[in-house]
């Protein structure tokens, strides 16, 4: 009796919980869905329509004109196909750079772990800068070639670290005593019990790597000459930057101003048209976030 | 004796070392090598007599910086954007993670999750764009839905200095919570689900789980964010504020990253030594915040970054 | 257990194998790739050099660096390129760089500090004060004794003696050397873009005139506000209203402090007078212009959002359907949709005002010859580089470079001229050229041009040209252009009263940056606060003597040494 009325009372708690929760993120979607259907609202409306701000939520006076013109230019396929390129191989660099680092980093056994976690978060906060990072680049003859998207960035400390407060906190230091009585070496527990127990971050840190990737622009400018090497967001770029006038250098402002015009059209098909593919990816990701993914592989 | 137990040590982990020597061995060379070129902080860097080419001028540099006429301001406004953005945007994201783990209808929670991390691959420029346009009170959308509730026009946001920390944290928050809640939420797949049975057995509600269960679990992954995020809180990226800047709000909203651009700008092959100057000032004020926040953190919770 | 290790070993290996495979790997491609890119190099540097003088056949190849524009489908196989091959019997191949500008100044900067071979020619400068940078330290060679050899620059001869006069006096650095081609398109219209149009429907639903004068202004405005002229019952127009920097004559200030001093907008509203650089901020008349100001924004007459809302906003006023302001303030009429729509038709463009002093002038943004086509000092044939340079200032280079193929899109057939409505009828020239005959060349990913890449001389009494049929400009125009050419030229100032260039050294520029960035921005900010309000006027002093701690006499000083340079 007692007991099936504590049941209902916590019952009641949770109905309040759900709707409360239930009302915040209905209030979130709100929020979000709104500058995503603005951007592709805009890029199926009419250019003049955008430039006007005509559009605020509904594509005003639909055509397709946006992404013709994309696609027209000659280097948007080949800009593409080099976007997946860099991103596929550069995460698969990432993850292995990232896991070498990872989990020696959460191991006790590890002598100077503290110093050596110093001197890898150092480098969050410290650069060189722009100048001598392109001397070394220069001096290492990696201008202009497919290694340079990859080799630079594939440390990233920031996952590394995430990686290893996963494991740290994740994989209970017990498992490895007991392997290693079973004369588990390091990378055998790695292999074995590690990766197939930290899915969820992984796909994490994949993900963090390959959007990395997707969105590189700076490193592509400074480092690739080759027009046929330019990734994608090279060429959005370009767009996007067209309605920055600046009077004082140009010869001929009138002339910006219309090309101003034509940036507003192009540049949000370019969004929609660079975006999807990366969008994508996150179902997958999110599969590995299932609840108990870890604990049923432990069992399993 | 000490000696034969470290060589047993060392036998026994080697593996260890051996798979660090790859990531030290890209931290050196891509990080540590370049650092060397901090020095032009302190020279008058010719692009052709090159980074040990050109002369000494001691700090000269940072003299320049400091002797700003708006110095102070900057530092200022650039501390208060980053701190007040620390401390509203850091716990935004761990709420939705939470709140979406818990939730219990699988196909909704999937929808806001896929939706929620979308705004975050838009670029600055158009963020501001939209953000521009909404708060217009004469043709933005808020603009006009303030006009038809209130029938008076809604103040022009981007007039008030005060309200630019607000514009600039909240757009953030509004751009990237579901992105940063995507790492807590794989956090949270590490959560025993038989705790969470047995929990229920003994009559806890939802709230009271996700408070002494999953919280918890996300926590060490929160400390270290945390830590890494105050380190960085003299580093405000320049192009988003640079786009929000008016000369109504310039007093909030000029920060280190925007001067720096200005200056520069006046220069024409760029004024890297000053930028350097400036970068390292940054850098050395975050590393001190970013100690002093490690050290407190492996005090209160043992849980710290090196 | 046994398995265990085997499988340790086997992924140890892989682990080695794998780094040391991505090193091969790596050590392979790059080398593979530089061997190619010193292929290329060494085919770049050797054919340039010894093409000419071997003739074995292949061309002399011309290695142009060049701006990225979004809006050219592709390069080598554009239009203007293959019709410069043709006439230099040459090869073209371009080195593109990014086609923002701060990214491009950052990239050719570490072009330089690494040593890398440059292209032979940069198409595009870098912006006035990194030009000067760079001749400064030799990475662009001089071109004077090239300017004054007939043989070399036959096109640039056949201009008129004090055209070429002008033009080297434009281009002159601040070392008194000339180290660039130009580019020149002398276009009244962009010459006074600081303007304002009017909205004649509310002008006539309250039967008023446009006003002349700053009173005239104030009463049109008051009238707008308050008496309702789109008829709908509410108080909701707005006077006047603009938009911040960064666009084409939006901001308000400079249209209507001209009717209080002059204006020199281009050079941080720096002005000379008998000889002598002053800042225009600091006289009483600037003063007396942002009370004025201030005013009209007291009492509601202009919209403090033109201080803080972007040229996009401006234009979605613009451009809506029912007219939200009475007056703004902007230099290209397109900011009111296409020239068929309503919304456009129902503006006209206002003549400058009178100042209750009776100064009326207009903002002066004078053309002048931009700075284009750099010969680096890693040129092997600079002759062949000098030689285009000087094709782009034929009239048919020029022509080609800014319209594209002749016939198809621009064309001097009279036949096909006559139709055309010309840009300078309201001085008596008829067209010489139709242009633009499809009607979109600017607009689309195109293969005709290198979107103003160039050097070009374009003179509108030499080369009138129509791009309207005159049948559509009788029936839908604002006359706009004919209007600025009527009404702002008048008050075109001496040369002696008015700053064209201002040419820094590299060591003065150095010296006053921290100065002169500060300065220019306040003045801008604290005008917007103290005409909003945001700042007391009653403060007005001590703004001027934060200025003068701010450094303004050392900013002025440089400024006077620039000036004089220019002027020697």
């Amino acid at each position: 009796m007692s007991s099936s009325s504590i049941k209902i009372k916590y019952c009641t708690a949770d109905k309040v919980y759900y709707t409360i929760s239930g009302i915040l993120l209905t209030l979130v979607l709100i929020a979000v869905a709104y500058p995503i259907i603005f951007v592709v609202s805009a890029s199926f409306s009419s250019g003049s329509a955008v430039s006007s701000g005509k559009v605020l939520l509904w594509p005003v006076g639909f055509n397709l004109d946006g992404y013709k013109a994309i696609f027209r230019k000659d280097d948007i396929w080949l800009s593409y196909l080099n976007t997946i390129k860099y991103t596929l191989v550069g995460t698969l660099f990432n993850l292995f750079v990232c896991m070498c680092g990872a989990y020696p980093l959460s191991r006790r056994e590890l002598k100077g772990r503290g110093p050596l976690m110093f001197l890898f978060a150092f480098t969050m906060y410290f650069g060189g800068g722009m100048i001598p990072t392109y001397l070394l680049i220069n001096q290492l003859r990696l201008i202009n070639t497919f290694w340079v998207m990859v080799l630079p960035g594939a440390l990233s400390v920031y996952n590394m670290i995430v990686m290893r407060t996963f494991i740290q906190s994740n994989i209970p230091n017990e498992l490895y005593e007991a392997s290693s009585m079973d004369g588990c070496s390091h990378i055998t527990f790695l292999v074995r019990i590690v990766l197939p127990l930290s899915k969820a971050v992984i796909a994490v840190v994949a993900l963090f790597s390959a959007v990395g990737h997707w969105n590189t622009y700076f490193n592509a400018m400074l480092y690739l000459n080759d027009r046929t090497r330019m990734p994608l967001q090279i060429i959005l770029r370009e767009i996007l930057i067209m309605n920055q006038i600046d009077v004082t250098s140009i010869s001929d402002p009138e002339l910006a101003v219309m090309l101003a015009n034509t940036a507003d059209v192009l540049k949000y098909s370019l969004i929609v048209v660079a975006t999807v593919p990366i969008l994508c990816i996150y179902p997958f990701a999110q599969k590995y976030f299932a609840k108990g993914v870890m604990i049923g592989s432990i069992k399993g | 004796m000490n000696l034969t137990k470290f060589k047993k040590d060392y036998l026994r982990n080697w593996q260890l070392y051996l798979l660090l020597i790859i990531p030290i061995a890209f931290c050196i060379i891509f990080s540590y090598i370049p650092m060397l070129g901090i020095q032009i902080a302190f020279k008058k860097f010719d692009i052709v007599e090159g980074i040990w080419g050109s002369p000494w001028v001691g700090m000269a540099n940072f003299q320049r910086f400091f002797s700003a006429p708006n110095f102070w301001q900057l530092i200022r406004n650039t501390i208060l954007i980053a701190l007040y953005g620390l401390i509203a945007g850091f716990p935004v994201p761990i709420l939705l993670a939470l709140v979406l783990n818990s939730f219990p209808k699988e196909r909704y929670k999937k929808v806001v999750q896929t939706v929620s991390y979308m705004p975050h691959f838009i670029s600055t420029v158009v963020i501001v764009g939209i953000l521009m346009q909404m708060f217009n009170p004469r043709t933005g959308a808020l603009g006009n839905l303030y006009n038809l509730i209130t029938g008076t026009y809604m103040q022009d946001l981007f007039a008030k200095p005060n309200a630019f920390p607000h514009l600039y944290v909240w757009s953030g928050i509004w751009q990237s919570m579901g992105w940063n809640s995507i790492i807590y939420l794989a956090a949270l797949s590490g959560v025993d689900p038989e705790l969470h049975e047995a929990a229920e057995v003994d009559g806890a509600s939802r709230v009271q789980r996700v408070w002494h269960i999953d919280l918890p679990t996300i926590l060490p992954t929160a400390t270290i964010l945390l830590i890494m995020s105050a380190g960085s809180i003299m580093s405000i990226g320049f192009e988003k504020v640079y786009l929000m800047q008016n000369s109504l709000n310039i007093s909030r909203s000029e920060v280190i990253s925007t001067y720096v651009y200005k200056v520069g700008l006046t220069i024409g092959s760029g004024d890297f030594s000053f930028a350097t100057a400036i970068g390292l000032f940054n850098s050395i004020i975050n590393l001190i915040i970013l100690v002093i926040v490690n050290q407190t953190t492996k005090k209160l919770s043992e849980t710290s970054l090196f | 257990m046994v398995k265990q290790k085997i499988l340790a070993a086997a992924l140890a290996a892989a682990c080695l194998l794998s780094a040391t495979a991505c090193s091969s790997n790596n050590s392979s491609s790059s080398s593979g790739s530089t061997s190619s890119g010193s292929h290329s190099q060494s085919a770049g540097g050797d054919s340039s050099s010894n093409s000419s003088e071997q003739g074995d056949g292949s061309l002399p190849i011309l290695k142009v660096g060049i701006n990225q524009s979004p809006n050219i489908q592709n390069l080598d196989t554009n239009y203007l390129t293959l019709w410069l091959e043709e006439k230099m019997n040459c090869d073209i191949q371009f080195e593109i760089f990014p086609a923002s500008g701060d990214d491009y100044r950052t990239k050719f900067a570490m072009l330089v500090t690494s040593n890398a071979q440059l292209p032979d020619v940069m198409a595009t400068g870098l912006g006035n004060t990194a030009n000067e940078d760079y001749i400064a330290k030799g990475i662009f060679i001089p071109l004077d004794e090239y300017f004054a050899d007939p043989e070399m620059t036959p096109n640039f001869h056949s201009l008129d003696a004090d055209v070429q006069q002008f033009m080297l006096t434009g281009l002159k650095q601040s070392n008194g050397q000339v180290y660039s081609f130009f580019s020149y398109n002398n276009m009244i219209w962009n010459e006074y873009y600081h303007r304002a149009f009017i909205n004649k429907e509310w002008l006539e639903a309250l039967n008023l005139t446009a006003p002349t004068t700053t009173d005239e202004l104030t009463e049109v405005l008051r009238a707008f506000v308050t008496q309702d002229p789109n008829g709908n019952g509410k108080a909701d127009e707005i006077g006047l209203i603009g938009a911040k920097d960064g666009g084409y004559g939006q901001e308000p200030l400079p249209y209507i402090m001209s009717a209080f001093t002059q204006v020199d907008y281009g050079h941080n509203y720096l002005n000379v007078k008998d000889g002598k650089v002053y800042a225009s901020y600091t006289t009483p008349e600037w003063k007396q212009g942002i009370e004025y100001m201030n005013m009209l924004v007291n009492e509601g007459l202009m919209s403090p959002l033109s201080f803080t809302q972007d040229y996009q906003q401006l234009k979605a006023m613009g451009t809506s359907e029912e007219a939200i302001a009475g007056i703004l303030t902007c230099g290209s009429a397109s900011n009111f949709g296409a020239s068929t729509d309503a919304s456009y038709l129902r503006m006209s463009l206002l003549e400058p005002l009178t100042g209750p002093n009776g100064v009326k002038t207009a903002v002066f943004s004078p053309n002048v010859p931009s700075k284009t086509w750099f010969i680096t000092k890693d040129c092997s044939n600079v002759e062949l580089a000098v030689k285009m340079g000087d094709l782009f200032l034929s009239e048919e280079g020029s022509m080609t470079a800014r319209y594209g193929e002749k016939g198809v899109d621009w064309t001097d057939d009279p036949d096909v001229v006559s139709l055309y409505h010309s840009d300078y009828e309201f001085v008596g020239l008829d067209a010489k050229y139709a242009v633009d005959l499809d009607g979109n060349l600017w607009a689309n990913p195109q293969n005709k041009h290198w979107y103003g890449a160039t050097p070009k001389y374009e003179p509108y009494y030499q080369y009138s040209k129509g791009n309207v049929l005159k049948t559509d400009f009788e029936n839908n125009t604002t006359g706009a252009e004919d209007f600025t050419s009527k009404h702002y030229t008048s008050y075109q100032l001496e040369p002696s009263e008015f700053i064209y260039m201002l040419p820094y050294t590299t060591e003065e520029l150095e010296q006053i940056s921290v100065e002169k960035t500060a300065i220019d921005q306040y003045v801008v900010d604290q005008s917007a606060a103290f005409i909003t309000g945001t700042r007391s006027m009653s403060e007005w002093d001590s703004f001027i003597s934060e200025l003068e701690g701010m450094g303004l006499e050392k900013y002025l000083q440089a400024a006077q040494a620039a000036y004089d340079r220019s002027n020697s």
